[in-house]
C-alpha cells in the first residue's frame, strides 16, 4: 500500500435508509477540498457522512494549527457547513461539531454504535424542522440629547458636585437602558419560544464582534417546524414594531446545529 | 432578493446614529427566501456559523480532537475569529480604544 495515510472526517449522521439512494449529490461536493469524495459509512441503523482527509494535514497537531489560523478556520467552517447543508437537504441530519476526526471508518462505526440511541432520538426530534437564529442588540452609544445635556450653563452650578450628579445621572441612564433592553430581549425570546419546539441560548457576542456601540443582549436558537417560517417572520415584524429600543436580527434556516445533542434544551428564563 | 448579512465597513456607531431605528430594523439583513439561497455556505455570517459548528452539536468524541475539542478549541478559534473579523471589519472599535 503506497497511498498516504488518511483519517476519516465526519460531518453529519443520518438514518441509514435515508441516504443510501440519493447519496450521489454528496459525492460531487468538494468537502474539505482534499480531493477525496464525500461519502457515507453505514453503521447499523445510522449512516455517517464522511470524507477521507490526509493524516498529515488533519492530525491533532496539524488540526490545531489549522484552526488557529483565521482564514483556514473560516474555510473549514464553511466547508463543514456546506456538507451538512447538502446532507440536510437529502435527509434529516444531525450535524457533528467542526473537526470531528476518526482514525478510520471502523472507529466511526464504533462511535455511532456507542451513541446509537441518542442519535436516533436526535434524528426524530429534528426531522421536518429547521433552526432559526434570533439576535437582539441594544445600542450603547451616547444617550438621547435631552438626557445627555441637562440644561448646563456657565454659572454657579458648574461645581464638582454638579459634575458628579451629571455623571451619576448618565450612569443610571445607561443601566436603565440596559435593563430595558434585557427585558425587551426576554419578550422577544418568549414570543419566538411560543412558535418553537425547542429553544437554546447561545453565548452573546462580545464587544470585539458587535462593536463598541451596541451590546448583544440575546443570541438564541429555535427549532421550528418547517411550515412556520411565515409565522416567525410575522412575529418578528410585530416585535420590531413594538420593541423600538432594540435591534432584532433573524438568521436561518440553519441545519439544526443547536439541537443535535440528546434533547437537552434550556427551559427558558425563570420568572 | 436580499443576501445574508455581509460585514459592513461602516463603524457600528456611525451606522447606528446615521440610521433611524425604524429604518435600521426594516433594513436589517434578512436571509434569502429559497432554501438553496438561504442555506448556501457563502454569505452566511462567519460569527453565526462558528457559534454553531464549534459550540454546539452532538456530544461525540472524535479520536483525535478530544484534547482540543473540550475547551481549548473554542478559545483557539475565538482568537482566530477575532483576527479574521478584524481584517474584514477594519476594526471599528480600534479608533475608540479599549473600554
Amino acid at each position: 500500500m503506497t497511498e498516504a495515510p488518511t483519517l476519516t472526517y465526519a460531518f453529519a449522521v443520518c438514518r441509514g435508509g435515508d441516504l443510501t439512494a440519493p447519496a450521489e449529490p454528496l459525492a460531487e461536493l468538494p468537502g474539505l477540498g482534499t480531493g477525496a469524495p464525500v461519502r457515507t459509512v453505514a453503521a447499523g441503523p445510522l449512516t455517517a457522512v464522511v470524507q477521507d482527509v490526509p493524516a498529515a494535514g488533519y492530525g491533532e497537531e496539524a488540526l490545531r494549527r489549522r484552526l488557529s489560523d483565521g482564514a483556514e478556520l473560516e474555510r473549514c467552517a464553511r466547508a463543514h457547513h456546506a456538507v451538512i447543508t447538502a446532507a440536510s437537504a437529502l435527509a434529516p441530519a444531525v450535524p457533528l461539531p467542526l473537526a470531528t476526526v476518526y482514525l478510520d471508518d471502523g472507529r466511526v462505526r464504533e462511535a455511532l454504535g456507542d451513541r446509537e440511541t441518542s442519535f436516533l432520538t436526535a434524528l426524530d426530534r429534528i426531522a421536518g424542522r429547521v433552526e432559526w437564529g434570533v439576535k437582539v442588540y441594544a445600542p450603547t452609544g451616547p444617550p438621547p440629547a435631552s438626557e445627555a445635556a441637562p440644561a448646563e450653563g456657565p454659572g454657579p452650578d458648574r461645581s464638582g458636585r454638579a459634575y458628579l450628579d451629571r455623571v451619576r445621572t448618565r450612569q443610571r441612564g445607561r443601566e436603565q437602558r440596559h435593563t430595558l433592553a434585557l427585558r425587551a430581549a426576554e419578550r422577544v425570546d418568549t414570543v419566538v419560544r411560543g412558535l418553537a419546539v425547542a429553544a437554546r441560548r447561545l453565548r452573546p457576542h462580545g464587544v470585539e464582534v458587535t462593536g463598541k456601540h451596541r451590546a448583544h443582549v440575546l443570541n438564541a436558537a429555535y427549532l421550528l417546524d418547517l411550515g412556520r417560517e411565515r409565522e416567525l417572520r410575522a412575529a418578528l415584524a410585530s416585535l420590531r414594531h413594538d420593541e423600538t429600543e432594540v435591534q432584532i436580527e433573524l438568521s436561518g434556516p440553519w441545519a439544526p446545529y443547536s439541537f443535535a445533542d440528546g434533547g437537552i434544551t434550556d427551559p427558558g428564563p425563570t420568572p | 432578493m436580499t443576501r445574508p448579512s455581509t460585514w459592513d465597513t461602516t463603524p457600528a456607531k456611525a451606522r447606528w446614529e446615521a440610521t433611524p431605528a425604524t429604518t435600521a430594523r426594516r433594513e436589517a439583513p434578512e436571509w434569502g427566501t429559497t432554501p438553496a439561497e438561504a442555506l448556501g455556505p457563502l454569505g452566511v455570517p462567519l460569527v453565526d456559523l462558528l457559534d454553531r459548528v464549534l459550540a454546539t452539536g452532538v456530544v461525540i468524541s472524535g479520536d483525535l480532537v478530544i484534547a482540543i475539542a473540550e475547551v481549548p478549541l473554542v478559545r483557539l478559534s475565538l482568537h482566530a475569529l477575532l483576527s479574521s473579523v478584524n481584517e474584514r471589519v477594519r476594526a471599528p472599535w480600534t479608533d475608540s480604544g479599549p473600554l
